[in-house]
C-alpha cells in the first residue's frame, strides 16, 4: 500500500512539474502586457457608434492578471460587459470567452456558442464586432497583430452567417 | 492486491471504453445485418478503414511510413491520406469532408466521408444516418421517381424527379446526343420520353452499377442545352431551346471532373444572360429583426421577387435561391450561381445593427481574393496536396492557379463596377442614406466563380426603416433600383 503511495505521489510531481515548464515555456513567447507591478490597467476598449460606420474609443481601468492570456480574458470579459460611454455594444452580453492562447503573434479566442446564436446584427452589425473584437485586442497587446475567432473550440467561417472569419483578422483590415 | 500500474490503465481505459460506440449495418445482398464499432470525434462519427474495406468488397493496404492507405477494387483505387482531406482515385484528386485520422495504430474515416467520396468514388453504395447510428449498405431503395418534359416559352424542360439530392455528370456522345449519368441514382420504374415534334426527341433511361444513365436525344442540331439541379422538391433539370443568333456557344459540353476548375474561370463571356438573386436567410434563420418584428428574411424575399420580375422584363433568365421562406445554406446558395452558369450573383439583404440610429443602404463586392502572402501559402497548400478553402483541386498546378487567379480578379473588377452601377441607381431612386460602395469578405460570395455583389437594402434596426422595408412602394423601388444598376452593367459588359 506504501509503494502505491509513493507511485501516485511521484505521478502527480511530475504533472505538476510538466504543468509548470509548460507555463513557462508559453509565457517566454507571449508579448507581456502592461506593467505587472500595478494592480490595474488601463486599456482602451473599442464600441460602436451611432451610426454603425465606424469604431469609438472609450478607457477602462480593468484588474492586472498574472500573465498575458490573463489579460486577455479581462479585456475581452470588460468588451463584453458594454460601453459605460456613448458607444453601441458590439459583442453579445451572453458570449463567454471559454480559453485563449497566443501564439505567432496571433491571439487565439475560443468563445461560447453565444457569440453566433446571439449575433443579431446583419452585416453592419457582425462587420462591427468583428472590428471591435480586432481593434481591442491588437492594440492593447505589444506584438499581437491579428486575431482568430474560434467558437467551441472550433474554427468556424462566420460568426452571423454573412462575414468570412476563417483567417487571421489583422486590425489594418478592420477599421 | 492489484497492482497500482494496472489500477492506473484501467482508470485510462474506462473512459476509451465509454467512447466507444457501436452503429447497425445493413445489407441489401443477403448477407446478416451486424454491429461494427464507431468513435466520436470532434461530433462526428468515424469508422475504421479496414471496417469499410470488409463491408464494401475492398481490398486494402496500409503504407504507414507514407501515411496512407489503399483500397481497391476490380475497377478502381483510392489512396487514403492521413490527416489529408484530399484523396487520390485512380491518380485523380478527391475532396474528402473530413481528413482521415490515426488513433492508437488504426486509420478512421468519417462516416460521412465514406458516403460522400469513399463509396461514390469506389462505386459501392453506402449510406450513414447519424440519427439512428445505421450504416446501409447495397441498393438503397429507389431514389429516381419520375421524368416530367414540359414546354414552356420556345424552351423544352425535362426534369428527373429524385427523392434526394443526386450527384451527376453529363457526357456528350460523339453523335450529338447527351449522357447524364446519375451518380448512385436506382429507378423505380423505366423511364423514357419521346416526342416527334418538341426539341427533345427522346429520353432513355439505364439502370448501371453506379448509378442511373440517361440518354438524351435532341431533335436538331443549333440547340442550346443546360444541366442543373432543382433543390426542394429534388432533382435534376434539361433545359433546351433553340439558339438565337447572337447566343454563342458555351463551354459546356467538356466531361466534368469530379474536381474539375471551374469552367468559367476564361475571363470575357459572351453576354450577360443569367442572373442568379439570392434572399438572404429564410426559414429558422430569420436574419435581423426589426423592433416591431419585422423579419429580414420577408423583406429579402419580396425584395428579390420583384427584382427578378424587373430583370426578366429586361430579357435576362433569373433564378432564385430562394422562392420561398425555406433555410438554404450558403455553401447551397453559392452552388446554385455556379451550376446554373449564372453570369451575375445578386445577394439582397437588410442591414441590422445593436444601435438603433443606423440607417441608410450599402452595396458590398468582395474583397481581393488573397493577399500575396496568403496566395503563395495557398499555392503551396494546393501543391502538397491540402485544400485551401479559395481554391479547387489540381495537386501542384501552378498554371491553374495563376489562371484561377487572373480570373478571380477579372470578377473583382467587375463585381466592383456592378456594386458601383447598383449604388449610384439607388442613391438615384432612394430616400434614405448612402453608405457606399465597400469591399468585405462574404461567405456567400467567396465559391462563386462569376462577379457577384450583396446588396444592404435599409436598416430592418431602424424604426422608421423597418416601416420602409415593409412597404410594397419601397420594395419595389429598391428592385428598380437594382435592376436599373445590372441592365448599366450588361449595356457595358455584355456583346
Amino acid at each position: 500500500m506504501k509503494k502505491f503511495v509513493v507511485i501516485v505521489i511521484v505521478i502527480a510531481c511530475v504533472i505538476a512539474a510538466w504543468q509548470i515548464w509548460r507555463r513557462l515555456a508559453g509565457e517566454a513567447e507571449v508579448a507581456p502586457a502592461l506593467d505587472s507591478s500595478q494592480t490595474t490597467r488601463t486599456v482602451t476598449l473599442y464600441f460602436g457608434s451611432r451610426d454603425g460606420k465606424s469604431l469609438v474609443p472609450e478607457s477602462r481601468e480593468i484588474r492586472a492578471r498574472e500573465d498575458a492570456v490573463g489579460d486577455l480574458r479581462g479585456l475581452i470579459e470588460a468588451l463584453t460587459s458594454g460601453p459605460r460611454e456613448s458607444g453601441v455594444p458590439t459583442l453579445p452580453s451572453a458570449a463567454r470567452l471559454l480559453g485563449a492562447f497566443i501564439a505567432d503573434g496571433t491571439a487565439y479566442l475560443d468563445f461560447s456558442r453565444e457569440i453566433v446564436d446571439n449575433s443579431t446584427g446583419s452585416t453592419a452589425g457582425e462587420y462591427i464586432m468583428i472590428a471591435s473584437l480586432v481593434n481591442t485586442v491588437c492594440s492593447n497587446f505589444t506584438g499581437l497583430e491579428a486575431v482568430r475567432i474560434l467558437v467551441e473550440g472550433e474554427e468556424v467561417d462566420t460568426l452571423g452567417g454573412h462575414l468570412l472569419i476563417s483567417r487571421p483578422l489583422r486590425p489594418g483590415d478592420w477599421r | 492486491m492489484i497492482r497500482p500500474a494496472v489500477l492506473v490503465i484501467l482508470i485510462l481505459l474506462v473512459p476509451a471504453l465509454l467512447a466507444a460506440d457501436t452503429a447497425r449495418v445493413t445489407f441489401s445482398d443477403g448477407r446478416p445485418s451486424e454491429s461494427v464499432d464507431v468513435i466520436e470525434r470532434h461530433g462526428e462519427y468515424f469508422i475504421s478503414l479496414a471496417d469499410v474495406a470488409r463491408l464494401l468488397n475492398l481490398s486494402k493496404t496500409v503504407d504507414a511510413g507514407e501515411g496512407k492507405a489503399t483500397l481497391g477494387s476490380d475497377a478502381h483505387e483510392l489512396e487514403v491520406i492521413i490527416g489529408g482531406t484530399v484523396w487520390m482515385r485512380d491518380g485523380e484528386p478527391v475532396k474528402a469532408g473530413r481528413a482521415a485520422i490515426w488513433d492508437g495504430g488504426t486509420i478512421y474515416v468519417s462516416l460521412e466521408s465514406v458516403q460522400e467520396t469513399l463509396a461514390p468514388a469506389m462505386e459501392r453504395r453506402f449510406r450513414w444516418s447519424a440519427g439512428s447510428k445505421v450504416i446501409s449498405v447495397g441498393l438503397p431503395s429507389p431514389n429516381i421517381v419520375d421524368l416530367d418534359v414540359d414546354t414552356r416559352q420556345g424552351r423544352v424542360v425535362a426534369t428527373i424527379r429524385t427523392t434526394d439530392v443526386l450527384k451527376y455528370d453529363m457526357i456528350p456522345l460523339a453523335d450529338g446526343r447527351i449522357e447524364l449519368l446519375v451518380r448512385g441514382g436506382v429507378y423505380s420504374r423505366a423511364l423514357s420520353y419521346d416526342s416527334k415534334a418538341g426539341l427533345i426527341e427522346s429520353i432513355r433511361a439505364r439502370q448501371a452499377s453506379n448509378g442511373a444513365r440517361f440518354v438524351i436525344t435532341l431533335s436538331a442540331d443549333g440547340l442550346s442545352y443546360r444541366v442543373f439541379p432543382r433543390w426542394d422538391p429534388d432533382g435534376i433539370v434539361i433545359s433546351v431551346w433553340r439558339r438565337s443568333a447572337d447566343d454563342l456557344p458555351r463551354p459546356e459540353l467538356r466531361p466534368p471532373r469530379q474536381l474539375a476548375w471551374p469552367e468559367r474561370f476564361a475571363p470575357g463571356r459572351s453576354s450577360i444572360d443569367v442572373v442568379v438573386i439570392d434572399p438572404g436567410h429564410g426559414g429558422d434563420n430569420l436574419g435581423s429583426v426589426g423592433p416591431s418584428g419585422y423579419t429580414e428574411k420577408q423583406a429579402n424575399l419580396e425584395i428579390s421577387r420583384r427584382l427578378k420580375d424587373r430583370i426578366e422584363a429586361a430579357g435576362m433568365e433569373v433564378f432564385l435561391t430562394r422562392n420561398e421562406d425555406v433555410f438554404l445554406t450558403l455553401e447551397r446558395r453559392t452552388e446554385i450561381a455556379n451550376s446554373v452558369e449564372a453570369d451575375l450573383f445578386i445577394s439582397i439583404h437588410a442591414n441590422g445593427y445593436r444601435g438603433s440610429e443606423a440607417r441608410g443602404f450599402e452595396v458590398y463586392f468582395l474583397s481581393p481574393a488573397l493577399s500575396d502572402e496568403e496566395k503563395s501559402v495557398a499555392a503551396m497548400e494546393n501543391a502538397g496536396g491540402d485544400m485551401s478553402p479559395y481554391m479547387a483541386a489540381g495537386s501542384g498546378d501552378e498554371v491553374a492557379f495563376i489562371l484561377w487567379d487572373a480570373a478571380q480578379n477579372e470578377f473583382i473588377v467587375e463585381s466592383s463596377d456592378l456594386a458601383q452601377y447598383v449604388n449610384e441607381e439607388m442613391s438615384l431612386k432612394l430616400d434614405i442614406p448612402n453608405r457606399g460602395v465597400k469591399q468585405a469578405d462574404f461567405v456567400v460570395l467567396t465559391g462563386a466563380y462569376l462577379p457577384a455583389i450583396l446588396v444592404e437594402s435599409a436598416f430592418i434596426t431602424n424604426p422608421t426603416e423597418e416601416k420602409l422595408l415593409g412597404d410594397e412602394v419601397f420594395q419595389q423601388t429598391v428592385a428598380d433600383a437594382v435592376a436599373a444598376g445590372v441592365i448599366r452593367f450588361k449595356e457595358v459588359y455584355g456583346r
